[in-house]
């Protein structure tokens, strides 16, 4: 393969950052030798800290090239294995990871590792060639014929008897268990969907059941396809760049990486019984008790705000509480007649949530048109810049409203009796 | 024009081959690996070793058989087949000669006599002449000349002649040697021909056996997949559903793919010599019941109830880990042992069957190679010997051919079965059965099945899932040769001992409870559904809501209870007072067993969430208590409030008893069918130990009785509780007075010294509080304690602490007597979740049901252990100290509390006579007259304390043919009137029964004599004695000299005679027509037809078996029936005995 990458590349390691890993690092350490290591590992694995930390470390290694390189990949493949295999060694950890089901996250971890460092390998070794005026890598065979046989169909050839011999080894060494019928009656305890769902799953701690069982992932679905009319950056075509696409990459990566195969992980590793966090070294003890007690944001709204305003200016309208509003969404005995007044109490209930989420759905792309992305905006066109604008935004409130849940407590900016978010 | 770059290669080419090639290789690789794992499947192992299994039966059925010698001789029929073959070819050669030679002198005879015939018509003709010329001339001179021709002829035929006869002579000889040859030749086809018939059988045995020998050609992997050697074998069972909560699945049981034998019997007698089934190791292994289970005549087919029926387990699996097996809880009970002729590791059961049976198996083996071995040497040494090759020879040598083949497989199988040369070196190494399993087949709990397989010692507990509203499930006993416990042993005992620890009481348990459906008729009045189900009307009503008679509506479906106990688990304390005093009530509640060490009244308090020293945070947070001071105040409330809510009888106190008397009445009247000594109970083995007499043991009273209360309990107890279940014994004056004189000797000293602590005021005051907070804010409660007196607050704590523990449950106390049971109900609690236990701060090594049972029945509340909780959040089960044993009995009782309920079809169906004896049944062990008297086999303990047979409680067994029902009824209502048995020290005691009750056990005892129900006395007016044989039944009455036993009159008398017979005078009232018959024929004789099992055995079979001569010729033409006849006309009609000698 034609991949030229070039080891030596400069680090740039500033000092204070340089102080801040080292003070970090002393810190970890101290709270290793007071609490145990594993118990430090229990607590960091926690989702609001390591997605956190995965997120901060991955996107900062987007903007970094020498963890790109061999060693960078051999490094971090080694450091994987590493630190799996020293983790299996806990008998808690290895019960709940080396179960059948589990087999294709290992292989997941690695294959996206890899994949990763290639692309992002050549994406970065095509940056300095262009950087030196020189075509990308790519351009250089782009002239070059190659013949269909033998050299496609054969090593295509030999790639089908690999899978196949994996595929076989696989199904002999962890064979499918057998388990008894579905009981209705007796739902397992953690009931988990298949391992490439899991991520889709986690959003159902942060998310309506509609929104994280259809919306989001409909409109997943509908973002994939829309790509192709969206993205007219024509750079990167047939060769591997970064800095040339770098909102796509990133917008991917941090969709993929971040989100949706960080979620996997955590579903599968990190959820136990009653979907409860577990630590990787905790017991999956069905008992686990994890306070629950979020609320929506009109009761922040009502309770939290404006109550005591209510009381301090003495106004009476303040201090009524949450209205209270019932589910009955046509007026009584008649299809055809709205119940409005429930209508009305439910905007007066949400007012807040409707205005947030107005202002970022419906304000926040024609300010954004008109300052920021204003290139991106006549780049683009009305329709693709609000189609694109209502994509990125509806990926940015997964993260958003992970936070909010973990910072907040906040269960839904916009609640009614039929759909919430 | 572009310019076309030269196509280049992107690969190297010829690496890529090689590395096809390698992938390619490794590809076939994993394909042999795929065929292999799927050949290799752990039950195809199975079955291919159950086919040698088979093969090795065959074998030795061979041998075992008649054809066995001849399939032993088959080489010596071939030699001989031989050698005869040899000989014939030899005997038709020396024919052929013989032949030759003889057709040779045929040839020569004839030819000698040719010439004789033709010199002797020579002759003649030549004595013609002569005589022609005689006649002519007789002077003739040529007539001389002629005479000497003559006579020279006749020399010369002469000489002719004797050729002839020589030729003749030797002809004749090898003629006869040629028939005796000819002879010898047929015989000797015969003899082949025979031999051939007889190789030919032979041989066509030995290709049945070869037939079994494996076919190495059917078993290539791949080719098999054509004709498979092995099969995935099942069972569907219709009938047996599991449950998926919307649907039923009926179960598939595929456990005979792997437990190939396990319904095969061994068709052998006990001890013969040969290949048992029963003693393979496992999987192979018959089923050690198939007497009761599996096989088709038995009452558990494998069609209609399979295997997961009762060992549970995935029915599906043909894996030994999918079918979820599950070891045994027990880990310290297995002897689990390496076999080196097996290579694995086993189960002690099998080395067992080893030492005790399997030898047979290894016997017959040895000995077969012993003389295999033998034969080789023979032969070995007779062929060696000679160097040139005779047709002897090459016999001999295809002969140790076969030998050296039978004696490799011999070899080969007695090496495959375990030796026993090795147990004793492998019994030193031990294991767990998980451990070993683990090794063996890589086991491991499946967790995601719902019901795993029972443990071997829980697997009892599948009984009672079917054999429910029966007393005992019925026990068979083992078939010969085996040993260990009766299967349904266990479960009845574990029954047993959740009925006696009264387990129910707080935890209701369907499955003691019985109920019948039942419509109401037109014209049914309460009672008669009373009688007929042997309930009580007051329980109908109770059990349908209903509050009266009336209300009980023409065609209701009403629920009748029936088999209700009649007491509740444990003593009333509606009247304590009178009986025992607050400090011994205090000082027992801290620790009962202290006073009495087989009690089944649990200890609350001190337990491992309520230890002294352990402390809680007060109800305001400002102070820290100790567990030691809430437990005396808890202990001193409860006391104060179940004495405030008791009656008060004054008993006087009792007369001045003499002890030594009471301690001889105790022993007397019979008390020891219910209760016990401490000393006895010491003495007891463990076993027996485990279960509570029926009544308290009969140590301590000195430290815990009012004296006026005994005494007056004593004379009647159901004056003082209506519903005891203890009987009165009628004891005069004196009598009580003596016995209550000798159970109040017998102090607790160490019980007596103890003191009770002063209970601390700011614990009951934090106490009121707690339990006032349920209902008002912590300041309220806190104030209104300050404003109660210190009877209200015992009051107030000691009712919300009785509620709490449940002590209404066992006991009555009143006010408290319709409450629920206390805890939660546990008939369906072996279908409960693993997950739904909460196993707190105990690390078990695996989570299961046996283990929190076993962890909650020894230490209730260890799993509270430094538990975060409030005071009232604790858990509260009781302390029972329950041993090893006692918690094994009750695990296997609890885990047959299944949610599965068992389809109508399987469940053994009672008819309208069974649930009568049941209801019977049940009855007897509910007033214990097992105690006392031996019924249906069971019961009698108290024979052991009294010495002479004719003294002890007699035998129910032939009640129902013998006695009258009228009889009984007055009999068991008071027995006192009734005593007919007058000799007899101990006594029946006057029960408290019903009505209904007594007709239950009249109802009982003549259903399980097969009499005819219902009575209506027809017997009394079929019963018409004959005049005439008054006076012959009167003759033979004194000539068997019945007297000598029926008329003894004391006790004293009874034992200076080492015998007794009961009250003749009574025969007429007590003993039905028939029944005396029946008794007279034969008394208990179980070697002579239709035995009326004896009270005593001390009745002698008078008249002699049918067909031996009668003893009495001259009476009645001695008819012996006619004689017994007379006898019972006799005595229930003419005359019978002088009364005056027979009233006691």
């Amino acid at each position: 393969m034609g991949l030229n990458i070039n080891t030596n590349l400069r680090t740039r390691r500033s000092t204070p950052l340089k102080a801040i890993g080292l003070v970090f690092l002393a810190v970890l350490i101290g709270f290793c030798a007071t609490y145990g290591i594993k118990n430090v590992v229990n607590y960091l694995g926690r989702p609001q800290i390591s997605f956190s930390i995965f997120a901060t470390v991955f996107i900062w290694a987007m903007f970094v090239r020498p963890i790109w390189t061999r060693t960078g990949t051999v490094l971090g493949m080694v450091g994987i294995t590493l630190t799996l295999g020293i983790m299996l060694l806990d008998k808690n950890f290895a019960h709940n990871l080396l179960k059948p089901d589990n087999a294709p996250i290992f292989l997941m971890i690695f294959f996206f590792s890899f994949f990763l460092w290639i692309s992002m390998a050549q994406a970065h070794n095509n940056d300095r060639r262009m950087e030196e005026k020189l075509p990308p890598e790519e351009k250089e065979t782009s002239n070059q014929k190659t013949w269909v046989w033998p050299d496609l169909v054969y090593i295509e050839l030999i790639c089908m008897i690999v899978w196949t011999i994996i595929l076989v080894v696989w199904s002999l060494v962890i064979p499918a268990p057998l388990e008894e019928p579905a009981n209705p009656g007796n739902t397992p305890n953690p009931s988990k969907a298949p391992w490439y769902f899991l991520g889709l799953q986690e959003l159902l701690v942060y998310f309506d059941p509609w929104m994280a069982g259809v919306v989001l992932p409909s409109i997943i679905v509908f973002g994939l396809m829309a790509i192709p009319y969206i993205d007219r950056n024509e750079k990167g075509n047939g060769y591997y760049c970064f800095k040339d696409r770098r909102l796509a990459i990133l917008t991917f990566c941090i969709g993929f990486f971040v989100m949706w195969d960080y979620m996997i992980v955590l579903g599968t590793i990190l959820r136990g019984p009653g979907w409860n966090y577990f630590g990787p070294f905790e017991e999956w003890n069905p008992h686990k008790v994890v306070a629950a007690n979020n609320t929506n944001l009109s009761e922040f709204v009502w309770i939290k705000g404006l109550y005591p305003l209510g009381n301090w200016l003495n106004i009476d309208w303040l201090k009524q509480g949450v209205p209270q509003v019932d589910n009955v969404l046509f007026a009584p005995g008649h299809f055809l007649y709205i119940n409005w007044p429930n209508i009305g109490l439910l905007l007066k209930k949400e007012f807040m949530g409707i205005i947030l989420l107005g202002s970022y759905f419906l304000v926040l792309p024609v300010v954004l048109a008109k300052t920021k992305l204003k290139n991106f905006y006549e780049q683009l066109g009305l329709g693709r810049y609000s189609v694109a604008i209502f994509l990125f935004l509806v990926m940015a409130t997964v993260p958003m409203k992970m936070y909010l849940r973990w910072i907040l407590a906040l269960k839904y900016i916009f609640a009614s009796p039929w759909i919430n978010f | 024009m572009r310019n076309v770059p030269e196509t280049v290669h992107e690969y190297n080419i010829p690496r890529l081959n090689v590395i096809f090639v390698i992938t390619s290789l490794l590809l076939l690789g994993s394909v042999v690996w795929m065929v292999w794992y799927d050949y290799k499947r752990e039950w195809k192992t199975q079955q291919s070793k159950a086919q040698e299994f088979e093969k090795l039966k065959l074998i030795l059925d061979v041998k075992a058989d008649e054809d066995k010698a001849q399939a032993a001789n088959i080489d010596q029929i071939r030699l001989q087949l031989q050698e005869a073959t040899q000989k014939l070819k030899e005997e038709r050669d020396v024919i052929e000669k013989l032949t030759v030679n003889e057709a040779l002198l045929s040839t020569a005879l004839s030819v000698a006599t040719n010439r004789y015939q033709a010199e002797k018509s020579n002759l003649d003709a030549v004595v013609s002449q002569y005589d022609a010329m005689v006649e002519l001339n007789p002077d003739d001179p040529r007539i001389s000349k002629k005479l000497k021709e003559v006579t020279q002829k006749r020399e010369g035929l002469l000489t002719f002649k004797v050729a002839m006869e020589a030729a003749k002579t030797k002809h004749d000889e090898a003629a006869a040697q040629l028939a005796k040859e000819k002879e010898t030749e047929t015989d000797l086809d015969k003899q082949v021909k025979k031999l051939t018939k007889d190789r030919g059988l032979v041989e066509a045995r030995l290709d049945k056996l070869s037939d079994v020998k494996l076919n190495l050609i059917d078993r290539i992997p791949m080719l098999e997949f054509a004709a498979p050697f092995t099969r995935i074998q099942q069972v569907i069972v219709e009938d047996q559903k599991y449950d998926l909560n919307f649907t039923q699945v009926s179960r598939i049981d595929r456990c005979s793919t792997c437990h190939t034998f396990i319904e095969k019997k061994d068709g052998m007698e006990p001890g013969q010599q040969g290949f048992r089934f029963s003693e393979l190791p496992h999987p192979w292994r018959a089923h050690p019941r198939l007497d009761l289970f599996l096989s088709p005549d038995s009452p558990h087919p494998v069609q209609k109830f399979g295997c997961s029926t009762c060992h549970f387990g995935w029915d599906r699996g043909v894996s030994f880990v999918s079918a979820a097996h599950t070891p045994q809880f027990y880990p310290m009970r297995n002897d689990y042992v390496y076999c080196e002729g097996m290579k694995r590791w086993m189960e002690p059961l099998a080395f067992t069957g080893l030492e005790q049976t399997y030898q047979s198996s290894h016997d017959a083996l040895d000995a077969w190679k012993k003389s295999l071995e033998e034969r080789r040497d023979k032969l070995l040494k007779e062929v060696s010997g000679k160097g040139s090759a005779t047709p002897e020879l090459a016999v001999k040598k295809s002969e140790l051919v076969v030998v050296k083949q039978d004696l490799g497989q011999v070899s080969q199988i007695l090496g495959s079965l375990p030796k026993v040369e090795n147990l004793e070196k492998a019994k030193k190494e031990r294991s767990t059965q998980a451990q070993v399993w683990n090794d063996q087949y890589g086991w491991h709990p499946m967790h995601h099945k719902e019901d795993p397989m029972r443990p071997k010692e829980f697997v009892e507990s599948s009984c009672w899932k079917c054999h429910l509203n029966v007393t005992w499930i019925p026990q068979k006993p083992l078939p010969e040769g085996m040993t260990g416990a009766n299967t349904g042993d266990k479960i009845n005992q574990a029954i047993r001992l959740v009925e006696q620890a009264g387990c129910y009481a707080c935890h209701r348990i369907q499955q003691l409870e019985t109920t019948a459906k039942h419509k109401v008729a037109a014209g049914e009045t309460l009672q008669a559904i009373a009688n007929r189900f042997s309930s009580e009307p007051r329980l109908i009503l109770a059990a349908n809501g209903l509050a009266k008679p009336a209300d009980l509506k023409v065609g209701r479906d009403i629920t009748v209870p029936i088999r209700v106990p009649t007491d509740r688990a444990a003593p009333t304390l509606t009247k304590i007072p009178s009986k025992v005093t607050k400090e011994w009530m205090e000082k027992w509640l801290s620790n009962p067993k202290e006073f009495r060490a087989n009690t089944f009244m649990p200890q609350f308090w001190g337990l491992d969430n309520n230890r002294a020293g352990m402390t809680y945070l007060s109800q305001d947070g400002k102070q820290t208590f100790d567990w030691g001071d809430r437990n005396t105040a808890e202990i001193h409330a409860i006391t104060e409030f179940v004495f405030g809510r008791a009656e008060t009888a004054d008993y006087p106190a009792p007369p001045q008893g003499n002890p030594e008397n009471g301690q001889k009445l105790v022993a007397q009247v019979g008390c020891y069918g219910c209760h016990v000594e401490k000393e006895t109970w010491e003495q007891l083995p463990a076993k027996d130990r485990m279960f509570r007499t029926r009544g308290p043991m009969l140590s301590g009273g000195g430290s815990k009785y009012s004296p006026g209360w005994l005494y007056a309990w004593l004379k009647d107890p159901s004056q003082y509780h209506p519903a005891t279940r203890m009987p009165n014994l009628r004891l005069s004056d004196g009598d009580a007075a003596d016995i209550t004189s000798y159970l109040l000797q017998d102090k607790n000293q160490a019980f007596d010294e103890k003191k009770v602590a002063d209970v601390k005021q700011d614990v009951l005051d934090d106490m009121v509080v707690d339990f006032l907070q349920g209902s008002m804010p912590l300041n309220e409660a806190q104030e209104k304690c300050k404003a109660m007196s210190a009877d209200e607050k015992y009051q107030l704590t000691g009712e919300k602490l009785v509620r709490r523990y449940g002590c209404y449950s066992c006991h009555t106390i009143k006010g408290l007597e319709t409450e629920k049971p206390v805890s939660i109900e546990l008939s369906d609690w072996a279908s409960k979740k693993v997950t739904q236990f909460d196993f707190g701060f105990i690390h078990v090594e695996e989570k299961n049901h046996y283990a929190f049972l076993h962890q909650k029945l020894s230490n209730p509340r260890s799993f509270d252990r430094v538990a975060a909780k409030r005071p009232q959040e604790y858990l509260k089960m009781p302390q029972y100290n329950f041993n090893e044993e006692q918690a094994e009995l009750i695990m296997t009782a609890i885990m047959s509390l299944t949610s599965e309920k068992p389809t109508a079809a399987s469940v053994a169906h009672l008819d309208d006579n069974e649930w009568q004896i049941e209801n019977g049944r049940w009855l007897i062990k509910e007033m214990n007259c097992a105690g006392c008297h031996t019924v249906e086999g069971r019961g009698g303990a108290i024979s052991e304390k009294i010495e002479q047979p004719f003294m002890r409680p007699p035998n129910l067994a032939g009640v129902g043919t013998k006695v009258r029902p009228d009889w009984l009824y007055h009999f068991l209502k008071d027995p006192g009137e009734h005593k007919y048995r007058y000799w007899l020290e101990v006594r029946m005691p006057t029960f408290n029964l019903t009505d209904t009750q007594r007709n239950t056990l009249i109802r009982y005892f003549a259903l399980l004599d097969k009499q005819p129900y219902p009575f209506e006395e027809t017997t009394m007016d079929a019963f018409h004695p004959s005049l005439a044989l008054g006076p012959p039944g009167e003759k033979l009455f004194t000539q068997f000299q019945c007297l000598s036993c029926h008329a003894v009159v004391t006790p004293e008398k009874a034992r200076e005679n080492g015998k007794a017979g009961p009250n003749l005078a009574m025969v007429k009232e007590r003993m039905r027509p028939d029944g005396i018959l029946a008794w007279l024929a034969n008394p208990g004789d179980t070697s002579r037809p239709n035995p009326v099992t004896p009270g005593f055995g001390l009745m002698p079979p008078n008249w002699p078996e049918p067909g031996q001569p009668n003893p009495f010729p001259t009476i009645l033409d001695g008819n012996t029936d006619t004689q017994i006849e007379a006898v019972r006309d006799y005595l229930m009609e003419y005359g019978g005995p002088p009364k005056a000698t027979q009233k006691n």
